[in-house]
Order: C-alpha cells, then sequence, then structure tokens
C-alpha cells in the first residue's frame, strides 16, 4: 500500500475492463468459425471470470459476521478465461466442408455459441465500468494536486 | 510546542481528516473496480460518527459527571471522556444487502456520488488546513 494505491486500484479495473473488451472482439469476430486451433469442433465463445483481490487476507472465524472480512481491497483480478460450454448453433448446409457427415445431425453445420446481441450489450458494460474507473483516477489525481498546496498558504 | 492549543487539536483532526478522506477513497475505488464481481460485497468507511462522539464526550461527559472523590491512585473515574486521538478509521463490509441476481451489491451511481463528494471533502480540508497555518503565521509575527 503506497502513496498512489487509489490510483493502482482503479487501474486493476481498466486492465480487467479492457481484458475484458478484447475478449468480447474475439468473440464477435470469431462469430461464424467453424475451426478452433485444435480442429475439433467450431469455436466457442470466452468469457472472463473476475474475482475480488485481497493483499491482506486474512481468516477470522466463519460464524462471527466479520469472518467475512479479508482485509482491505486491493482492487481486482481476473481469475481465468473460460470456454462457454452451452449449445452450440446448428445450421443446415450439407455443401459445407465442416458439416457433420454421419449421425442424426448429418447435414448440419455447428456454429460458435456466440449471440451478437448479448456480447454487445457486455461490451457496453464493460465499456462503462471503464469510464467509471477513468473517472475515479481523475478526480484521485486531482486530490493529489490539492494536496501540493498544503503548506503553500 | 503548541500541542495544548487550539492550533495542534485542528491540524491533528484535519491531518486525520485527510487519512481518512484518502482511506475512503481506496475503499471507493476496489468497489467500482469491482463492480462487475459476482458475489463481491462493497465496503464503506466509518470514522465521523466515532470521532464526532469522542469529541462531545469531552463536552459533555464533564458537565454530567458525579465528582469522583480519588484517594489511591488506581482509582477510576465514573466518567471518562473518549480520547479523540484513539479513533482509527474502519472498514465495514456491507455483506447484509443484494441489489442485482448476481449477488453484487455496488451502487455504480451511489459509489460515483460518493467519490465525488469524498474529493470535495478532500479540498475544504486542504484549504482549512492551509487557514490553520495562515492563522499560525499571522500569531506569529505579533510576537
Amino acid at each position: 500500500m503506497g502513496l498512489f494505491s487509489a490510483i493502482n486500484i482503479s487501474a486493476t479495473g481498466l486492465s480487467a475492463q479492457r481484458l475484458r473488451m478484447d475478449v468480447i472482439a474475439n468473440n464477435i469476430a470469431n462469430a461464424t468459425t467453424t475451426r478452433n486451433t485444435n480442429a475439433d469442433g467450431p469455436f466457442r465463445r470466452d468469457r472472463v471470470i473476475l474475482t475480488p483481490l485481497n493483499l491482506r487476507t486474512r481468516w477470522r472465524s466463519p460464524v462471527y459476521p466479520f469472518g467475512l472480512r479479508t482485509g482491505e481491497g486491493m482492487g481486482v483480478k481476473v481469475m481465468k478465461i473460460e470456454k462457454d460450454m452451452s449449445p452450440l448453433r446448428l445450421v443446415y448446409d450439407p455443401t459445407h466442408p465442416d458439416a457433420i457427415k454421419i449421425g442424426e445431425k448429418k447435414g448440419y453445420v455447428e456454429y460458435p455459441n456466440v449471440n451478437i446481441v448479448s456480447e454487445m450489450t457486455d461490451m457496453i458494460s464493460a465499456s462503462r465500468s471503464y469510464e467509471a474507473n477513468v473517472m475515479m483516477i481523475n478526480g484521485t489525481k486531482a486530490m493529489f494536486n490539492k494536496a501540493l498546496e498544503i503548506g503553500r498558504a | 510546542m503548541f500541542e495544548k492549543t487550539h492550533f495542534m487539536k485542528t491540524q491533528y483532526l484535519l491531518e486525520k481528516g485527510l487519512e481518512t478522506v484518502m482511506f475512503r477513497r481506496r475503499v471507493i475505488a476496489d468497489n467500482i473496480a469491482n463492480a462487475d464481481v459476482p458475489h463481491f460485497k462493497r465496503s464503506e468507511v466509518l470514522f465521523e460518527e466515532m470521532l464526532r462522539r469522542a469529541i462531545e464526550s469531552e463536552k459533555t461527559e464533564k458537565l454530567n459527571a458525579v465528582p469522583t472523590k480519588i484517594t489511591h491512585e488506581r482509582h477510576i473515574e465514573f466518567f471518562k471522556p473518549l480520547d479523540y486521538r484513539a479513533v482509527q478509521p474502519k472498514a465495514h463490509i456491507d455483506y447484509l444487502t443484494t441489489m442485482r441476481a448476481d449477488g453484487n451489491n455496488v451502487d455504480i451511481e451511489k459509489e460515483v456520488a460518493l467519490a465525488s463528494q469524498n474529493q470535495m471533502q478532500y479540498a475544504i480540508m486542504v484549504d482549512r488546513l492551509n487557514q490553520n497555518i495562515r492563522q499560525l503565521n499571522m500569531v506569529m509575527r505579533l510576537a
């Protein structure tokens, strides 16, 4: 915890939201990709799992309400980027090179489970959160500038 | 040098206030950074209420006090005012409320309002601190 930790906390929020934005851009860019890098199926939607960052976690009694207290929060952290395993979209197109050859789904092509509308709303959410963190940094900067005036009376 | 004077009391309270405002700033920044995290619970800082109680106890408890007859050094007074220097800001987790379906209870509008209030409070305290120093300067020039 240094002098500028308020700015550092907001900066963790900025990088987490930026990563969310990158992942959403990747999802939208691959909305119709029928082969992934392992060539064992179509692209699957990625999602970002965020978790609070506490540098000074300490154990307290779980039966006591303050047992929830894990020390002063130090921002947010990206825990992992997870593949969304929800069902894929099937489109009937027998001439497509990735169409399913055998079984009851014969002739169907598996498209990614990316829903453009929900990606767009996630994108708006990420960019608004980014703006909120930027606002926080600007305000904190103004406060530090004000602190430089102490004693210059 | 001026420990017992009002100059130093004001100075102490303003410094403690600036420290608390910066601490609250960190807590608000953490709440805003975690606004998208499921099951995150917001924290808030309590300080001013405790400080007010400590400062008012100096005035009121002296008036209400039954005078204690102290005949031994280890006797304890009936009413002892709380020491305002011992008051420390504390962060509390608001674990009882839920605002969204994902269990998060950060209200971003409220946090932004608190942040700008916080910023103005800082500016006011810096102004008062400068004014305090200016007054002390003025008094010292008289001597």
